[in-house]
């Protein structure tokens, strides 16, 4: 279906004084966003507009029952300069199954990725091209129906916006392996990308900076011995030349770049088995020496090398290297910025003239 | 946490009171909003003093972290007035020191207890006819904090709001209410933030209340995420069980909220003679005492439904039926929580606040 999504345009694009060797991180906004309204059942008025503020209602339901779910992706260009999205139409899908555990109601799949092309189609000139930069879009749904009582809302607004984003410098990173937090238990709603689960989970990360960590990984809620995930990533772990990733159980996020990067190593010849993970046997394979590396898989930064994971008293080493976590990374962006053949078919292109 | 402020504080009047739009004898809950609210911000590092403003619209940015991370908690109470037009408060103190429990946990800075304080007696005198007298009715007060900072990234927001809005309110739940033990989904585990009226938390529940209403329930009962043996509260109530002289109710802890009519409650009983049982009840017990006819009364105890006596519950695809006692706890204990909130009884526990 051909949607028809009107464009009002900024008299004046704020383009000009971005620095695109020095973007701020996550601060900038481009000029435009694309706003859709649910009311009475359905939803209504696609559009792209300058991006304005949002009259909010104080007893918008989002704001008291964090009724909210969101995706992330990223905008790259080729060498042409042609803009791509990267397997948008899994980001509406897990958009759609995050409103169902939410109570919220489905935006069409097709929709979304045409809203998300229309935009950046419009915001062209805000992809940043240098390789490992990319036009971060943020779409997000939340209740904007003023009711104080508990109850799924009945009107709703689901927006896109996007923000440029420069590469992420590839620190390697150290791991705090939580006991005592947890992000979500079964029947939760730790598959969903809802916002609560963000916010539960700043406090934990917090302290584990505060103990000199750059993120948490976090373990199941029952028993605090299987591995689930780590901040906003999925995790692979490399032991004995074999990847391994825990198995979705209902509680972790089933991220786009978990699936796309176990197809990368499938495709590169390794054996990916996805199955439950103790931390216990981390440590064990760290002491005998067949833990070869571990990465995090994720939008925001693609892959992150884990140099080394703190649980409890003990710390365990992970590796000094990770090559090849480097070469997937390699690969990723090359297929992201047309530099190698997207076998996969994962790239969705943007039509200039969209715009 | 400072105490410094006192009634003086700036207060905005509206130009014209809408009051007179309102019918105060069909009031439903918690859609109708007075005329002012109350304002605070923290920014810099410091909460700013608050204002009273005509109650109004906000207007956020689409990147405010609020809509993306969830990051908000949020406090409920009743304002009453009694036939000398005196207004009263109850236990006011435990809601202060409530919000900042959740502040702690969600990573938001804690709120001075005179902000909180003074702010809401001041605001109840500006909106004081706002107090509905009628029988079952009353002023539902319902400050709140989120994170009105912007960014894409799901750590501590610069910019917090706090709010308090009014709502004249008539009663909670119309009729008998019935529930769904829950075998599958869960609210909160150990080491996550049920504790917490942490805004995530209402909206996890939306969906699987929405699955019981279907089934012609109209509530959830909770019982521990791990294996769904225990009984832990409901949505916005905590719940009591009369076996037969004896009222259990859990223990409060990571998982269930420190409810104040649960804990006001346990006190009146006490005083009343009914042996108050505070421990873990599995649902297995439950079922047995429904069988064996040991089961008197289950009921809820929230701000919001004050105490609502259950009617029913499903379990496992079967009914049960609560007998139709003549003089239940419930009402008892009932009548005894009203008539100290609305000044129509002693208040020997000294919970009672004029303002
Ligand atoms: C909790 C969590 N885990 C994992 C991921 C990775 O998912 P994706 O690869 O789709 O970005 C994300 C999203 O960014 C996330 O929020
Ligand atoms: C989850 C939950 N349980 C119990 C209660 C009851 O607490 P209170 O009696 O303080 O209103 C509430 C609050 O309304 C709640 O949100």
């Amino acid at each position: 279906m051909k949607h028809n999504i009107p464009i009002k345009r900024v008299e004046k694009s704020k383009v000009e004084e971005l620095d695109f060797n020095n973007i701020p991180l996550g601060r900038t906004f481009t000029d435009h966003m694309f706003i859709c309204d649910y009311e009475n059942g359905q939803w209504n008025n696609p559009r792209v507009e300058p991006l304005h503020l949002i009259p909010t209602h104080p007893a918008a339901m989002a704001l008291h029952y964090g009724q909210a779910i969101f995706e992330g992706m990223k905008a790259t260009v080729d060498s042409e300069g042609i803009p791509m999205l990267f397997r948008p139409q899994k980001n509406a899908k897990r958009l759609n199954l995050s409103a169902d555990r939410m109570g919220m109601p489905h935006f069409p799949e097709d929709l979304f990725v045409e809203g998300l092309k229309q935009l950046v189609a419009v915001e062209q000139s805000w992809i940043p091209p240098q390789e490992g930069s990319a036009l971060y879009l943020r779409p997000f749904m939340y209740a904007d129906e003023p009711f104080i009582g508990m109850r799924a809302a009945t009107s709703f607004k689901f927006i896109i916006i996007a923000s440029p984003s420069g590469p992420f410098f590839t620190k390697r990173i150290k791991l705090y392996a939580e006991t005592k937090y947890i992000r979500a238990a079964e029947g939760g709603t730790g598959e969903a990308k809802a916002a609560g689960n963000y916010a539960a989970a700043i406090r934990p990360t917090e302290l584990a900076k505060a103990k000199g960590y750059d993120q948490v990984l976090w373990l199941d809620a029952a028993e605090h011995k299987y591995i689930q995930e780590v901040g906003t990533m999925n995790i692979f772990f490399k032991i004995d030349g074999k990847f391994i990733t825990p198995k979705r159980d209902g509680a972790i996020l089933d991220g786009i770049t978990r699936m796309s990067v176990i197809d990368l190593l499938r495709d590169k010849g390794y054996e990916v088995i996805e199955r439950p993970i103790t931390i216990d046997e981390i440590s064990e394979a760290s002491k005998k020496g067949t833990l070869e590396e571990s990465f995090g898989t994720g939008t925001a930064v693609g892959i992150a090398y884990i140099q080394e994971i703190g649980f409890g008293d003990e710390t365990i080493h992970v590796s000094d290297e990770s090559p090849v976590g480097l070469d997937v990374n390699e690969t990723l962006n090359g297929i992201k910025t047309g530099k190698i053949k997207d076998t996969f078919n994962w790239m969705v292109k943007i039509e200039k003239e969209l715009a | 946490m400072s105490d410094q402020l006192n009634y003086n504080m700036e207060v905005i009047k509206v130009e014209k009171s809408r009051i007179n739009d309102v019918d105060f004898n069909n009031l439903s809950f918690g859609k109708i909003f007075s005329d002012h609210m109350l304002i605070c911000t923290y920014k810099n590092g410091a909460w700013n003093a608050p204002k009273i403003v005509p109650y109004q619209s906000l207007t956020l940015d689409p990147s405010t972290k609020i809509f993306h991370y969830g990051q908000a908690i949020f406090e409920g109470l009743k304002a009453y007035k009694d036939s000398n037009n005196d207004v009263f408060l109850f236990r006011p103190d435990e809601n202060c020191k409530r919000l900042n429990i959740s502040a702690k946990r969600m990573a938001i800075p804690e709120l001075p207890e005179a902000y909180f304080m003074d702010g809401l007696k001041a605001l109840l005198q500006v909106d004081k006819d706002w107090i509905p007298t009628q029988d079952g009715s009353s002023l539902y007060v319902r400050p709140f904090i989120f994170a009105s900072g912007r960014g894409f990234h799901a750590s501590p927001s610069d910019e917090y709001t706090f709010i308090i809005a009014t709502a004249p309110s008539g009663p909670y739940f119309s009729g008998k209410v019935t529930v769904l033990i829950e075998e599958h989904y869960s609210r909160s585990a150990n080491g996550g933030v049920g504790y917490a009226k942490a805004a995530g938390n209402y909206a996890g529940q939306f969906y699987p209340t929405q699955l019981a209403v279907e089934k012609g329930y109209n509530q959830v009962i909770w019982t521990d995420d791990n294996t769904h043996e225990y009984i832990e509260e409901a949505g916005a109530m905590n719940i009591f069980i009369r076996i037969n002289d004896t009222l259990i109710t859990s223990p409060t802890s990571d998982r269930i909220l420190d409810g104040v009519t649960r804990k006001s409650i346990i006190d009146i009983a006490k005083s009343e003679g009914i042996p108050v049982d505070v421990r873990k009840i599995t649902v297995s017990e439950v079922i047995e005492a429904a069988n064996n006819g040991t089961l008197k009364e289950i009921f809820g105890a929230g701000t919001a439904a004050v105490v609502s006596p259950i009617s029913g519950f499903g379990f496992k695809n079967k009914d049960y039926i609560l007998p139709e006692l003549e003089n239940p706890y419930a009402n008892k204990l009932k009548k005894r929580i009203t008539d100290i909130q609305t000044n129509k009884a002693e208040d020997a526990f000294g919970w009672r606040v004029k303002v």
